[in-house]
């Protein structure tokens, strides 16, 4: 039966004592698309994520996988009839077997459906995917950290699962590997045209990884959406915070427009009242200028940027990301304009 | 929640989900048995004070209890200090200073471990002792009136016992040293302090959790000896229940001697938390480098090699030696009869050895396995309750298991004369089922802490991400645990073997008939001045003594490289 949502949770929730780590989550997830549950440590995510494998079962609710109810309602399906791979923030990977029974160990649980040709056959496919052919007989303990990360990978996509889990897999790793293991896992994913869901509480991880972003906060699904529109328009000013630098500004909305010390801007989404509006900071636009509305009264350089903050002539404090240049300083007068629309949350 | 959700095709499996809860909580109720099981025989003999026998007591006041205990404290405060001492002392030898042989002489100073004491003690009695070739030549250079320090006495035994109990603190006095960040101890350089008084600063301070715990491993070592003290004519409260209990069958007697030496053994554990204190110091950096060795030369290099040389000649080249001699001077002048009784003995010694090693590597392991399924408080509590055996004296575990077997043999008795059965006799106390109790009782402590080590190795997230790959639990059990618990559990079976091998108390008050081991031979044949016989039994005893001394010795050097 081919069924786009590959995933469906309906109501579920899961409580560890007085916490509600999940409470009365629905949500959903097609099939070949890779969505990120994105949130603070302790926010419930690895908990559904567990939920989804099996590892845990629900208080209430069902999940629903491949059309098939495996939780809830007195179904359950044991992890291991699941079909779905898995891949741990330490990768789990097992010390004692080498890099190519490691891949193995999903394919030969499947008893008699697949020849032993047929396993080896897998195997060498996974591994020329990951690019550790080479390393086939290594032991886990004389791989590097990204090699690590890559036979987990390729050891739960062996068996063709119907989905990949993720749990903050690129935690273990430094920064500059991260961001290359980053592209590499998700080009991987993409030619096994594998569906897969990732944990992380790393914003710009998460943006760049997904088709589709779960934002999540204290057990509850705060926002669904592509990265470019959680990230642009936010259903919140928590929501808005998290997902990275946000100047918040008063102003009184009037439908399409809305009235603040920046001047008259438009809106994302209509509004009215008093509100507060969201500006990103790499919205602003800074034109140095004798009678401007705003002066500088701090810069941090990072070098492919730089984050200065302005003062308005009514007391309130902008952060603005500009191009690396030297030719705003301290104190200096500029004019500030804003790109494109803006959010405005009723407050 | 409506009634159509009932007709559901999923509505079959609630059976097979209660089932699985049924099973995992028999695995917590299994190991929660084992650990009582294990517990009972020290309880049962606690439960005893509460009808005390006043005027066996007031007897045993006025005969030989004072002496006995007093023997007994003397007898643990010195080991103690003293095996702190030279086992300290060494330990910081070959870790802070380069000299000739250093690392030849860091390995072979555990060598003394494979000794047992009793072993030990009939060998220096024997050289020793007034009829001894050592005494016998000073008379012959100084007259006959020659009248060296008796050796069969309180120092004598002490010293005896130090000789081979000082690699418990070296051992880990090392382990401690080797651990201390280099960052440490060049800070205290430093600031102005020399080598020595940053080791006695600094070094050991530090270390002090670990020197306690040597120090109270080599005091239970001595406390559940009685062999030795009897050669050197120093009767501690083990000794006493021993003789109470062989000599004049006088079993109350023995049992209430056991509870007396409980409450030593106990007050042995107190002190060991006490000092070692809530002090678990953690370094920071584990695989931060060690601090150089500073180069010994001249004087200082002999006198290093001289203290290395001068130990281990009298803790195990003296005994080895003079072991040789004899059996080879045994084996010449004899029959050749001593062969049947050779293998019968090791036969049995064998036998039970390897029995008692299965079967407490396997009980530790459900127990570990439980205790991590479960996690918490309680369950921590079980596993340390269980393995409180091992700071217990073998005559108090023997004395526990008989007032635990005793009432189940005789009611299996009384059972089976109202059923006109003919008696089946003592099915537990006189076979081996009792021997095999006391054996798990004093050693699965060292099985547990091996096995649960091992264990840890397998992170639950390995087992998780198996079950996600379709293997069913049992699976998991075949192709992770045991793959990864095995090597663990083979050391611990080396371990209680070898234990069991050198068991003396226990063995002696509860083996059946006719099963008598190495060990008991030895014994035996010493207490009768018969040296060159006793030396076979206790060369075999040390030969294989020497299997997991020579894995520790090579754990060392792969730690050092």
């Amino acid at each position: 039966m081919t069924c786009e949502r590959l995933i469906e949770l309906r109501r579920v929730s899961k409580a560890f004592g007085a916490t509600r780590a999940v409470d009365d989550i629905s949500l959903s997830v097609e099939r070949g698309t890779i969505q990120v549950l994105l949130g603070a440590s302790g926010c419930g995510k690895t908990t559904l994520l567990r939920l989804i494998a099996g590892l845990e079962k629900p208080d209430s609710g069902e999940i629903w996988l491949n059309g098939e109810r495996v939780a809830g309602q007195g179904a359950w399906l044991p992890p291991e009839a699941r079909r779905i791979g898995m891949v741990f923030q330490d990768y789990a990977l097992f010390p004692h077997m080498t890099v190519r029974q490691n891949v193995l160990f999903g394919l030969t649980s499947l008893n008699g459906k697949l020849s032993q040709a047929e396993r080896a056959q897998r195997v060498q496919q996974m591994l020329d995917l990951v690019g550790l052919a080479h390393r086939s007989n290594c032991f886990p303990h004389q791989l590097s950290g990204g090699e690590q990360q890559r036979v987990a990978l390729a050891r739960a996509l062996a068996p063709k699962p119907s989905v990949v889990l993720l749990d903050e897999p690129f935690s273990n790793l430094d920064a500059a590997l991260r961001r290359a293991m980053r592209e590499e896992v998700r080009q991987i994913l993409r030619l096994a045209k594998a569906t897969a869901i990732f944990v992380t509480h790393d914003q710009e991880e998460a943006l760049s990884l997904a088709d589709t972003v779960v934002i999540m906060r204290e057990g509850k699904v705060e926002q669904v959406g592509a990265p470019q529109e959680v990230y642009l328009r936010p259903v919140n000013r928590e929501v808005a915070a998290f997902l990275g630098e946000a100047n918040f500004i008063e102003g009184v909305a009037q439908g399409e427009v809305a009235q603040c010390a920046l001047g008259k801007l438009p809106l994302a989404v209509p509004m009215h009242g008093k509100v507060s509006l969201m500006i990103r900071p790499e919205a602003l636009c800074l034109t140095a200028s004798q009678d401007g509305n705003a002066e500088v009264v701090a810069i941090r350089f990072f070098g492919h940027d730089q984050l200065l903050r302005l003062r308005l002539t009514d007391g309130t404090l902008l952060d603005v990301r500009t191009w690396s240049n030297a030719e705003l300083a301290l104190g200096e007068r500029v004019a500030v304009s804003v790109r494109g629309s803006v959010m405005a949350y009723q407050s | 929640m409506g009634h159509n959700t009932l007709i559901q095709p999923a509505q079959a499996k609630p059976i097979a989900l209660r089932r699985t809860e049924r099973r995992l909580r028999g695995r917590l109720l299994l190991p929660l048995i084992v650990a009582g099981l294990v517990v009972l025989p020290i309880l049962n003999l606690l439960s005893t004070l509460l009808s005390p026998s006043f005027e066996m007591w007031q007897r045993l006041w006025e005969t030989i209890l004072p002496r006995m205990l007093g023997n007994t404290l003397l007898l643990l405060s010195g080991v103690g200090a003293l095996t702190l001492i030279i086992g300290t002392g060494m330990a910081w030898l070959v870790t802070a200073y380069q000299f000739p042989l250093r690392a030849l002489f860091e390995r072979a100073l555990l060598l003394p471990l494979a000794v047992p004491s009793f072993v030990m003690g009939f060998v220096y009695m024997a050289t020793f002792d007034f009829a001894g070739p050592v005494q016998t030549t000073l008379r012959a250079w100084f007259g006959q009136s020659f009248r060296p320090p008796d050796i069969r006495s309180g120092w004598g035994a002490i010293l005896v016992m130090s000789l081979v109990l000082y690699p418990y603190v070296y051992l880990l006095a090392r382990a401690a040293f080797r651990e201390q960040a280099a960052a440490t101890y060049e800070a205290a350089r430093v600031m102005g302090y020399t080598r020595m008084q940053t080791f006695f600063r600094l070094i050991v301070p530090l270390a002090r959790p670990s020197l306690v715990a040597g120090m109270a491993l080599a005091m239970m070592e001595a406390m559940t000896d009685f062999a030795t003290v009897r050669f050197f004519n120093f009767p501690t409260v083990s000794e006493g229940i021993v003789r109470l209990w062989e000599g004049r069958m006088d079993r109350a007697g023995a049992i209430e001697l056991s509870l007396l030496l409980l409450g030593v053994a106990l007050c042995l554990i107190l002190l060991e938390r006490t000092l070692r204190g809530k002090a678990r110091y953690h370094q920071s950096g584990g695989a931060s480098k060690r601090p150089p060795r500073a180069p010994l030369r001249g004087a200082a290099a002999a006198l290093a090699i001289g203290a290395n040389v001068a130990l281990l000649g009298a803790a195990f080249v003296l005994p080895v030696g003079q072991l040789i001699a004899w059996a080879l001077s045994y084996v010449q002048n004899s029959s050749g009869a001593w062969r049947a009784v050779f293998a019968q003995y090791a036969l049995n010694t064998f036998g039970l050895a390897a029995l008692a090693a299965t079967v407490t590597v396997f009980l530790a392991l459900l127990i570990a396995n439980g205790v991590r399924l479960r996690g918490g408080r309680a369950a921590r509590i079980v596993a340390r309750l269980a393995t409180l055996g091992y700071a217990l004296p073998g005559a108090v575990i023997a004395a526990g298991v008989l007032l635990t077997l005793a009432p189940v043999d005789r009611a299996i008795n009384n059972i089976a004369q109202q059923m006109n059965w003919s008696a089946p006799g003592l099915i537990l106390t006189g076979t081996i089922g009792g021997l095999m109790y006391a054996y798990v009782v004093r050693f699965i402590s060292v099985a547990f802490s091996s096995v649960e080590a091992s264990l840890e190795k397998v992170k639950p997230s390995m087992e998780q991400v198996a079950r996600t790959m379709g293997a069913t639990p049992l699976r998991v059990l075949w192709r992770i645990h045991l793959p990864l618990v095995s090597q663990g559990m083979v050391a611990a079976a080396i371990l209680v073997f070898v234990d069991v091998m050198k068991e003396l108390p226990a063995t002696v008050m509860l083996r059946p008939l006719g099963m008598d081991t190495l060990a008991i031979w030895t014994y035996m044949a010493a207490a009768e001045s018969f040296w060159e016989e006793a030396s076979l039994p206790a060369l075999t005893i040390l030969a294989v003594g020497l299997v997991p001394v020579w894995f520790l010795m090579r754990v060392g050097n792969r730690a050092e490289q």
